[in-house]
């Protein structure tokens, strides 16, 4: 019985041990590598690609966007002369663009309908990230944009919610042994 | 009593002699963040290199530096200091009383000492890496764990050094000092190496150093396109057939020298 609690004890203390090292990975701040940015128009039923770059797990993209209306928002994980090839033209038709995700549903990494607000992306492999937008809607909208490029260690929400999970179960693995050992602390020090 | 039990007596005092707490706790945060902190996709980011497992080999390549010198850290020290101050104190002759055979005794130091070690760490590696990136990690599992397998080889080369030091001098000070040594001493002769078959135009060198360190003949398979490697990229280019069969050398050249300190542990030392 004693081996066992101080089994799951020290696996728990491993896992604070893990825990603690994932929320200190979180909280390192992201570093800005570049930005871009414009504005515009998109006419109804079309689209536009604005943003084409090869990001890693450890490049985050921040787009902050405004519209009069609402667009779709698509970070697709392919290159934009990709998508034209498959298309076939460069009309920029919403219809060639849904039929290209139909057949390639595993290039979209990120999609949102918005008129305003802020997007972030990160890649789970080394991918060509290409921002698109696109206009479903029946009147002219214009937009606004803003993207910035980030450096991050690791994805910190993924690893933060990770550290929430691990630093608790950890805890509670870990408290029968801790009590066991200021048990026998005590004892000691009372018999000297 | 069946011989599990004292076996299992034997591995659990080896466990607690190596992890003290927090000493585990300690290494198992470094591991950790030192795998997210290290972790680069470097050559990876040119287009070219998109979708191949040279990006799971970069990625896992960029980890073996600070953290595998920590683990080989936690490895010496418990073989060295652990079972040389175990030799010293003469704790291993008490071990010599429990109904076991002597291999038995060893194999329960050596799957504290380094069995215990390696599982936290890959698992902490390779659990932090499918974190930063999954998609790598699950397409090229075969190359991240490729490149495992090579990078630990002479670690455990060292290793198998150093216990048979410890073995022969039974104390451990001067074996974790040949141990660190020999850690750097691998990484200059590795230089020499290139330098030389760089110098030459042959790759005889490097064929050489691959027995004992296959990393060389791993990263030749993934780097040969590579333009900033100082080697001519057409001297050797060798096939996953080879780098598979330079790792099992390696290997086996490892198997050898703990062959030889289970037998020198079991007839040869005089307790």
């Amino acid at each position: 019985m004693k081996r066992w609690i101080t089994f799951l004890g020290r696996g728990g203390t491993v896992l604070v041990a893990i825990g603690f090292a994932l929320l200190l990975v979180s909280f390192f701040p992201s570093a800005q590598l570049g930005s871009t940015g414009g504005s515009g128009s998109i006419i109804p039923e079309m689209f536009e690609t604005h943003f084409e770059r090869v990001l890693t797990p450890q490049q985050g993209l921040e787009i902050t966007i405004t519209a009069d209306g609402t667009l779709t928002v698509y970070i697709l994980e392919v290159s934009s002369q990709t998508i034209y090839n498959w298309i076939g033209d460069y009309n920029n038709s919403i219809t060639g663009l849904e039929e290209f995700l139909e057949a390639n549903p595993d290039s979209i990494g990120l999609q949102k309908d918005m008129s305003e607000g802020e997007i972030e992306y990160i890649p789970t492999k080394v991918t060509n990230a290409t921002l698109i937008l696109s206009n479903p809607g029946s009147k002219r909208t214009n937009w606004e944009f803003e993207a910035y490029i980030t450096a991050i260690i690791a994805p910190g929400t993924k690893v933060r919610n990770l550290a929430q999970w691990t630093i608790p179960i950890g805890f509670v693995l870990a408290l029968p042994w801790l009590a066991q050992l200021w048990k026998e602390k005590t004892m000691r020090t009372g018999a000297h | 009593m069946g011989k599990g039990r004292p076996f299992l007596e034997v591995f659990s005092s080896a466990l607690h002699e190596d992890y003290r707490f927090p000493i585990l706790e300690i290494f198992v945060f470094l591991y950790t963040l030192g795998t997210f902190v290290f972790a680069s996709f470097g050559a990876a980011l040119s287009p070219q290199y998109l979708s191949s497992e040279a990006v799971a080999y970069t990625l896992t390549a960029s980890l073996l530096g600070l953290p595998l010198f920590i683990f080989i850290i936690l490895i010496f020290k418990n073989v060295a200091y652990g079972l040389g101050s175990d030799l010293e104190k003469g704790i291993i002759q008490t071990y010599f009383s429990y109904p076991l055979k002597r291999y038995r005794i060893l194999t329960a130091k050596l799957l504290s000492a380094l069995g215990i070690a390696l599982i936290l760490f890959l698992s902490i590696q390779i659990s932090a890496l499918y974190v930063l990136a999954p998609d790598v990690v699950s397409q090229y599992l075969g190359t991240v764990l490729l490149t495992y397998a090579a990078t630990l080889s002479s670690s455990f080369l060292i290793a198998g050094i150093v216990l048979l030091v410890t073995l022969a001098l039974k104390r451990g000070g001067l074996a974790l000092v040949i141990g660190i040594v020999l850690f750097f001493g691998m990484s200059i002769i590795g230089n020499i190496t290139i330098f030389v078959a760089s110098s030459t135009g042959s790759p005889l060198a490097l064929q050489i150093m691959s027995v004992i360190s296959p990393n060389f003949v791993l990263s030749r398979y993934h780097y040969m396109t590579q333009p900033y490697v100082p080697l001519p990229s057409d001297l050797w280019i060798p096939t996953l057939s080879e780098v598979l069969l330079y790792t099992g050398a390696s290997y086996v050249v490892v198997a050898s020298l703990f062959f030889l300190g289970y037998v020198y542990f079991s007839r040869r030392l005089g307790l």
